[in-house]
Formats: C-alpha cells, structure tokens, sequence
C-alpha cells in the first residue's frame, strides 16, 4: 500500500526507529527474533527490512508480566498510536492538559518539582504524580491501589474534573471525529469505529511499553558493567533494610503499607477503597526505579530529598504501631553509609529511558 | 454450529453424543466447505439449528401486587408502601448479565456475552430480546443482577460494559449493578450507586425465574417473557430514605439493597 495520508503516522515512526536503532542496538539485536516472527504475519504491507524494530522487550532478570490481554496484541503502530493520545492535549476539558502535563518523560514520567499537579483551570490534585514505567508489571494502579487494570486506568485522570476534566464519551467523540485517528485505529484494530475500548487499548499498549530496564543497576546484572565499591555497600544497606518492600529487580512488591508517615488531610489511601480499618494510612509501596529523577516523594510529595526520606525512616516516631512491621529497624546510618545507599539508588536511574525517543511527544 | 457448543449438559452422556455429534457435524461442514463443485453434486448441507428469540419484558412497578400495583413514574411524587416515605425517583437503572435458560432435564442454555442494562424512563416497560435460543421447551431461567466478578477484572470492554454507559466506577473500580436516584422531601437528594464484587460487600445476585407452564422457543418465533419489578422493593424491610442516606462505592447499605431488589422480580407469565 503507498504511504499517502492513510499513515500518518508511519513517516515520524520511521525517524524514531532510526534514531532508536542507534541508542538501542543492544536491545533491538536481542528483539529480533520476534521481530522476524511479527514480520512474517504481516500481509499486505511489508516494511523494508532496513526499518526493523523490536517491539520494546523486557531483560531475562525480571519476572513475567502481569498485563497480558491477547485481544490486544502489542504492534509499534498500536505503541505509537497510544503515545499520540497520551501527548494529545485535546483530550482534556480545555485542550491544554494531556497524561504528559503530568507525567513528564525527563522525570521518568512523573512531574518533578510538584507534590501536586496542576490539572484544567490549575486545578490541583490530591496526590503525587506517580513515576511511570514498568506498569505491565503492576497489578493496581494508584496510591490506593484503587484501579485493578491497566487498561481502565486512563479513565480516572481523562474523567476527573481536577485533571483532564472529560468524561470518557466526549474522549471518544474528539478522537472520533479526527480522520487522522480514525486511520490509525483502522490500521492498529481493524476497527471502522473509534470506540472507548480501542482508545483504551491502544494507551495501553503505550503504557505497558513504557520499559524501564537499562540503569546501571540492570547492566551490572547483566555483566555488562561493575558497580563501584560504594555502591557495592550500599547494595548490601539496601538489601538489608530496604530490599523487603522495594523487592528487586522491579523494586516494589506492590503491596499496600504503612511507612509510618503521620496523616494529613485526613488522607488514608487504602482504606478509602477497601474501608478496611487496617488500611488506613496503608499505600502503594513504589519502585525505586528512577528515584533520583522523580523528585518529590511519597504519595503527597511531602519530602523533597532522598535524605529527607531517609530520615523519615530513621525516626524513631515514625515506627509507631500502626506502621508496617517491614520498615528497617533501628535504622541508623553514618554519613558514609548515606553516601553509599545514595550511590546505590542512584544506579537504578535510567538514562536510556528518559531519552527513549519511542516515549517522547511525537508533537516535537 | 457454534452455539451447539454452549449446551452445558449436567449428563455426560448427553456430553460424549453431543461431542460426537459435534464432530460428525464438523466433518460434513468440512465437506461442504470444499471449492470443487464442478460435476454439479449437490454439497451436503448441515441442518441449521432451530432458534428463536425470548423477549423478557421488565414491567416496572411501585408494590409488590403486580398488575394491580401502579407503574413506575418517574419524577413523580410516591408514596412508599411500607414506610410511607415520600419518594421522587428520577433514575432507575441496573445490569441484567449472565441469563441462563433450563430445561427440565438439567441442560442448559448459556447466553454468550450476556449484558444488557436495563434504563426505565418514561415508560415502564423495559424489553430485552434474547437471540439465538436454542429451540425447545424450558422450565426455568436465572440472570444476574449486576455484572460478574470476571468481567469486574477485566480492563476495557465496549456493548453494555463500556464505562461510557455511566455505570461504572473510574476510581475504585467496579460496575455500577444498580442505581437509584431521586429525592424525598424529608431528606433531600439521595444516590444509591449500588455495587461491589468481593467479599462481605459483594452485591452480586442471580435471580431465578420459574416458568409454570414452561416457556417454548420455536424456531424463528419470538416468545415472550413477561415480569412485574417491585421497584419500591428498594427501600423494603423499614429501610427509611433517611437511613440510606447516599453512597457511592460497595457497602453495607449497598448489599443491602441488593439483597432486597433481588426478590423484586415476580414473574407474570410466559406468551
């Protein structure tokens, strides 16, 4: 089929996997035996040999994914269709906020500097924007682990009038109505009509493509890098006080607890899903991932620095009965042990990612 | 063919004839879907299977005396039976999902895909076609009120479930199985969102139906299904407007409620 309007999206695509083929060879070499599997499905619109590009894969050192949806099947037009909406700013009540306003790609997808985004009008939200990579491993979404799939979460920041502010059926008309989409999602889903399940499918594919997997950290797992001394030790503090939430090579167990933080704003995350008393002041426990680059932290960014968190968990205050029997005990660090876990932390940040052009606005 | 395959035979007899049958029809379909016809043979066909269409026709009531109960008006001032609660309902709105058809020897129709919502508005009367029954004679059906934990779990959908139809919770997520708003003059406004599919909250209910005088699908007939809904059955057992105040997430209250609208149903009869 020649490449007039039908794809749009084809032409920027192919300059991304250019450019990606040049910052990401290790990875693609490794993809492209599935490449060649996804190839040879193709029917009627063969691409050149020289535009191969692996779908984004996750490394041998981590577990199998919890997204699994074989009705919607991964494509890089599905990936770059999903990357669109989540740029399109049109999206939103006002047309001035997308998912990227908030979620930042240089900041590993949160928003760095803010405890509270600002959404439509400047409204703000009532949490911390979370860092986001990795979802295909996630089971809950959200603080409160509210949200039990993936592909549903989206409608929650498109709905919520201090966000995006547009309800889901008016999400559907203006991608509906733009024949740009309506090509795509022809090409991606098969589909004549844009409905809410094929846009959601197709962020989805976006977001669980969103693979954080090449810091240090992974590079020396791989053999491909040695840590420092320092970092060596501070591996160990971390294995030793840290390890039992932040479960590598993901760096959360994405259970639900308390860390001992003192409530604010009557804000009890769990329990205002489960109304489970046991919950109260529970939450999501992050990936460590990326840490340095996202900035505020906790689920209300009350702590600006990782010193700030870790003397959060020194405190003896904070390790008051209703926080979780997990936390490190007796915690104390001298200066060069910091030093060490800081060095440590600071291996898990993923250049590659932050500069992936695979998840940077294709509006750029 | 393929709703051959959705008979749920308690008898494995039953199973292993209809496997066998299933497997012969195939070969013969395989047979028949041959290019080559050029001598002029004529391809064995299959017989197609019988099926007809049920409509289940939901008449919406306020009391539980069936025809002789007034029908539901919304935006209309009512008095509750029980309570003598002033109530203006201005939605009424819930899942019928899962509808199952038994016949009198156990086997059973499953209904592929089965969610509908039924939206009372201005009339009272709410019909649901059912395609595709299997032709025969039926004893009994059940459906559920609300949507199945499964389908709770399972990320986008469209049809029924899509979350553009209002019924669904985008923060702490979950369909909405029923929802019931309105006012009442002691209390003001009130929104019952009633939902929940795990544990003590679960709010799933599956409604039996018996057919007296059985129900007959035909092939390519229309058979009609027809209920009365006690919707002040909501507030049953004392349940004040005040009590209830407004939720809008699984509860207490909620099952609640479920456990009432569940006995709403009373079947009419079958034509």
């Amino acid at each position: 089929m020649p490449c007039g309007t039908a794809c749009f999206n084809v032409w920027p695509l192919m300059a991304v996997i250019m450019l990606n083929l040049v910052l990401h060879i290790r990875h693609i070499l490794l993809g492209l035996p599935l490449v060649t599997l996804f190839m040879s499905c193709a029917k009627d619109t063969p691409i050149p040999p020289k535009f191969l590009v692996a779908l984004p894969q996750a490394p041998a050192h981590f577990p199998p994914k919890h997204y699994d949806n074989p009705q919607n099947t991964l494509s890089l037009e599905g990936i770059e269709l999903g990357r669109k909406l989540f740029y399109d700013k049109s999206l939103s009540q006002t047309g001035e906020i997308s998912c990227a306003s908030c979620h930042k790609q240089k900041a590993a997808f949160s928003d760095p500097g803010k405890a509270f985004s600002n959404g439509i009008y400047g409204r703000k939200g009532q949490r911390h924007s979370p860092a986001l990579f990795n979802l295909a491993w996630q089971p809950r979404f959200h603080w409160d682990g509210g949200i039990n799939h993936i592909e549903i979460q989206p409608i929650a920041p498109l709905q919520d009038s201090s966000e995006m502010g547009m309800p889901l059926i008016n999400v559907v008309r203006v991608v509906g109505s733009d024949q740009k989409y309506k090509e795509a999602f022809k090409k991606v889903f098969d589909t004549d009509t844009v409905t809410d399940k094929w846009i959601l499918y197709a962020l989805a594919q976006f977001t669980t493509s969103m693979i954080s997997a090449d810091a240090k950290y992974d590079r020396v797992i791989q053999n491909k890098a040695v840590f420092t001394d320092s970092e060596k030790r501070g591996q160990q503090l971390f294995k030793l006080q840290c390890a039992g939430c932040h479960k590598p090579p993901l760096f959360s167990d994405f259970s639900f607890r308390n860390n001992g933080l003192p409530i604010k704003n009557e804000e009890y995350g769990r329990f205002i899903i489960t109304q489970d008393e046991a919950d109260k002041g529970k939450f999501k426990v992050p990936s460590l991932r990326n840490i340095q680059l996202s900035p505020p932290y906790m689920h209300d960014g009350r702590f600006e620095s990782i010193d700030e968190v870790l003397d959060h968990y020194i405190a003896a205050q904070n390790h008051h009965p209703k926080a979780d029997a997990g936390l490190p005990q007796n915690l104390k660090l001298t200066p060069n042990e910091r030093a060490d876990l800081k060095n440590f932390l600071e291996t898990l940040t993923d250049e590659s990612f932050i500069s992936n052009p695979l998840f940077s606005d294709p509006n750029k | 063919m393929k709703t051959t395959n959705l008979f749920k035979a308690k008898n494995h007899r039953f199973t292993r004839i209809l496997a066998t049958a299933s497997v012969a029809l195939l070969s013969i379909t395989m047979v028949a879907c041959g290019d080559d016809d050029d001598n002029g043979n004529i391809t064995p066909t299959p017989t197609p299977e019988q099926k007809g269409t049920v409509t289940l026709n939901y008449t919406h009531v306020w009391g539980n005396a069936g025809s002789a109960s007034p029908e539901l008006q919304l935006n209309t001032q009512l008095i509750h039976p029980g309570t003598k609660d002033t109530i203006t309902v201005t939605k009424f709105k819930y899942y019928v999902s899962n509808l199952r058809f038994e016949k009198d020897g156990g086997e059973e129709w499953v209904e592929p895909e089965s969610y509908r919502i039924v939206d009372v508005t201005d009339n009272a009367l709410v019909a649901l076609e059912i395609g595709n029954v299997p032709a025969g004679n039926y004893s009994s059906m059940s459906f559920i009120v609300g949507v199945d934990e499964e389908r709770n779990y399972s990320g986008a959908q469209d049809g029924a479930l899509s979350p553009t139809n209002g019924m669904f919770w985008d923060w702490n997520t979950g369909y909405i199985f029923l929802k019931v708003e309105g006012e009442s003059p002691q209390h003001g406004g009130f929104q019952y969102h009633v939902g929940g599919f795990e544990g003590a909250n679960n709010a799933i209910r599956t409604v039996s139906v018996s057919f007296s005088n059985g129900l007959t699908v035909g092939d390519n007939t229309t058979s009609n299904v027809n209920m009365y809904v006690n919707t002040a059955r909501v507030w049953h057992g004392g349940l004040k407007v005040e009590d209830l105040g407004t939720f809008m997430m699984p509860d207490p209250r909620a099952v609640n409620i479920a456990d009432n609208f569940q006995n709403a149903f009373l079947f009419d009869g079958v034509n």
